[in-house]
């Protein structure tokens, strides 16, 4: 049974983008487009792999983050924050609140899918 | 009172005095011999080990025939604790002078010491305002905004530009589809970086977004607008049509007759033993169909004439503003409301200062404001402010800056039609030569100074304080700067015998 990714983004090309990679890499992608719809998703089936923007409508990357990491049964979904450049700030304050790993917009794909693999346990071939 | 003299002696002038001997040639036992002293006092005068007494400064004044006080090193003392402060800058951490070495050359090189100050401080000055611009850009909601935008389309093209390359399995739809997505997002991005560099000159189409308060927008919105409104300009004609073609000292009664007969609104003088009993401290205006204006008898005549054409522009001729205000792009409902105000005032001014007879005043009286005041009836402010609104095609008048500020430098009124720069951010610099009227408050004040761009501007500053509230009550003070590029100062009197070859400051960068 594939591993899962949920992608937390609301930048619609973003997430075409990184549904293809994760996709192509092996993995069962599931997509929200805001902090609630996300949280929803993870009650309703917990991701192994949380790809997860901080800047989201309704409530934001961090928010979700602290609920996933108050929950103990989340305890073990890895989580890696999709940050902007030059908010070095948003990657000090997610990796507090429990991000496992973060990439920095813009992002190389070959990065992300790496750091995925990665943190999933995958051999990355490419590597 | 002997003592504090003793105290005030402590002059040390070793290095003017070693500088002076290695020109003259002579050996300090041959130098101290033709002043009578021992070469051993001498070497300790030389080594600042003794100050130098007025005695002996007399002895070496008359012996080598050096200008009295020549040697006393005021100017030499203050340009070393000068050149002290500016190799202490964290700048030259790597290049650190001795003492002995910075006193020498300050000593022999006095003129190029006094360039490397003003270079300094010119650095200094622009170091503070790259850090004051990057403050306010980072805080501007704009920037945040479009930053995040631009990483959101560079993260798009980056991704596909790079699964298009490392991905030859793509299937003829998808390399389509992804290919479309790259070209969707390079259209956004680059007219993105279009908007951005509007934004960076200064001249953003959403006008709205670069203004950080209501009141910017506002300023923005005039600026924009160059400061002239042609609708309200015959809204204000057909009204003083209306009037008769009034007088300015007959202006007060024309305008109380229409609010009277024609908006059914009562004018009243209230005395000033009434004091505070007007809801907005100097004026009110109070009850129903029409109602009655009470104005504050202290009000000088240019306040009363101003507050009743403001009111007849906001009843009389609410759809005329309300049409600009349709025409302009404000963001929030308090820009919107200042707005209304502003061109309820611009309205007044256009009353009060009838265009084309204010522009012909202007240039036959040289622009001399107290003559302009007097033959209008106005305010200093009023007709400063009038007169940057001279801005009809083919009938211009001067183009002239405008700026308002408090004695913190804060300004709260700029326009600018002279070309000059006026700053955006923070408060305004002493250079600017406005803050000076403040130590003569109600004397207009001088001043010239090059931009940058090395153009010459002059500009009168005159304080104005605008009433309290209340009588009796101090009201704000702020300095009003009125300036024009240095070829039309010809047009105003104030300019006549200014040399303009050595500006009174030179703005940072020039």
């Amino acid at each position: 049974m594939p591993q899962t990714v949920l992608v937390v983004e609301d930048e619609p090309h973003i997430v075409d983008s990184l549904s293809f990679l994760m996709k192509k890499a092996g993995f069962e992608v599931f997509i929200a487009r805001d902090g609630d719809a996300a949280l929803r998703m993870v009650k309703s089936r917990p991701p192994d792999l949380m790809l997860l923007d901080i800047m989201l409508p309704r409530k934001d990357g961090f928010e979700v983050l602290k609920s996933v990491r108050s929950n103990d049964a989340w305890k073990e979904i890895r989580v890696i924050l999709l940050t902007a450049k030059g908010r070095d700030v948003d990657r000090l304050k997610g990796m507090e609140l429990g991000a496992d790993d973060f990439v920095t917009k813009p992002f190389s794909t070959k990065d992300v899918v790496r750091l995925v693999k990665q943190h999933l346990g995958v051999e990355d071939k490419l590597a | 009172m002997k003592a504090v003299n003793v105290m005030a002696r402590q002059v040390f002038a070793g290095r003017k005095i070693r500088h002076l001997r290695s020109q003259i040639g002579l050996t300090q036992i041959a130098m101290a011999k033709k002043i009578d002293i021992s070469a051993a006092y001498l070497n300790l005068v030389e080594h600042n080990q003794r100050p130098l007494s007025r005695k002996l400064q007399k002895k070496l004044e008359v012996a080598f025939n050096v200008k009295e006080g020549e040697l006393t090193g005021g100017e030499e003392a203050r340009l070393l604790s000068a050149m002290n402060e500016l190799f202490s800058d964290p700048l030259f951490e790597r290049s650190r002078l001795n003492s002995t070495v910075l006193g020498d050359f300050v000593a022999m090189h006095p003129e190029i010491s006094r360039a490397l100050l003003k270079l300094y401080r010119a650095f200094r000055n622009a170091r503070e305002d790259t850090l004051k611009a990057r403050e306010s850009i980072s805080a501007d909601p704009y920037f945040t905004e479009t930053s995040h935008q631009l990483l959101t389309q560079l993260t798009s093209i980056r991704s596909f530009a790079e699964i298009l390359q490392d991905n030859d399995d793509l299937s003829e739809h998808q390399r389509e589809r992804f290919t479309n997505v790259l070209v969707d997002e390079s259209q956004k991005l680059t007219s993105m970086v279009g908007e951005l560099f509007d934004f960076i000159n200064g001249e953003s189409k959403k006008g709205t977004l670069l203004s950080e308060t209501p009141t910017d927008e506002v300023v923005d919105m005039l600026s924009a607008n160059d400061h002239y409104f042609p609708v309200l300009e015959s809204a204000a004609e057909e009204l003083r049509s209306r009037l008769g073609e009034p007088k300015p000292y007959g202006l007060f009664d024309a305008l109380a007759n229409y609010l009277d007969q024609q908006l059914g609104i009562k004018v009243e003088i209230v005395p000033v033993s009434s004091q505070g009993t007007l809801q907005r401290g100097m004026w009110e205006l109070e009850g129903e169909d029409g109602g009655t204006l009470r104005l504050m008898e202290t009000l000088a005549t240019s306040s009363l004439n101003f507050r009743m054409a403001r009111i007849i522009a906001e009843v009389a001729y609410a759809d005329v503003l309300e049409k600009v205000l349709a025409d302009v792009p404000l963001g929030s409902d308090e820009a919107q409301s200042l707005c209304l105000k502003a061109l309820g005032s611009y309205f007044a001014g256009a009353v009060m200062m009838p265009y084309s007879v204010f522009r012909i005043a202007a240039y036959d009286l040289r622009h001399d404001i107290d003559l302009l005041r007097r033959r209008f009836r106005a305010g200093f402010e009023q007709v400063c402010h009038r007169l940057t609104t001279l801005q009809k095609p083919e009938e211009e008048g001067v183009p002239f800056h405008f700026i308002r500020v408090d004695l913190a430098g804060q300004i709260s009124k700029r326009f600018s039609a002279s070309g000059l720069r006026i700053p955006r951010y923070g408060v305004l610099s002493p250079d600017w030569g406005v803050q000076d009227a403040f130590l003569k408050p109600g004397r207009i004040n001088l001043h010239s100074l090059r931009d940058e761009d090395q153009s010459i501007y002059f500009s009168i500053s005159k304080t104005v304080t605008k009433p309290g509230v209340m009588v009796g009550q101090a009201g704000n003070t702020y300095a009003i700067s009125l300036g024009c590029e240095a070829s039309f100062a010809r047009h105003v009197v104030y300019a006549d015998g200014v040399d303009f070859s050595h500006p009174d400051s030179v703005l940072m960068g020039s």
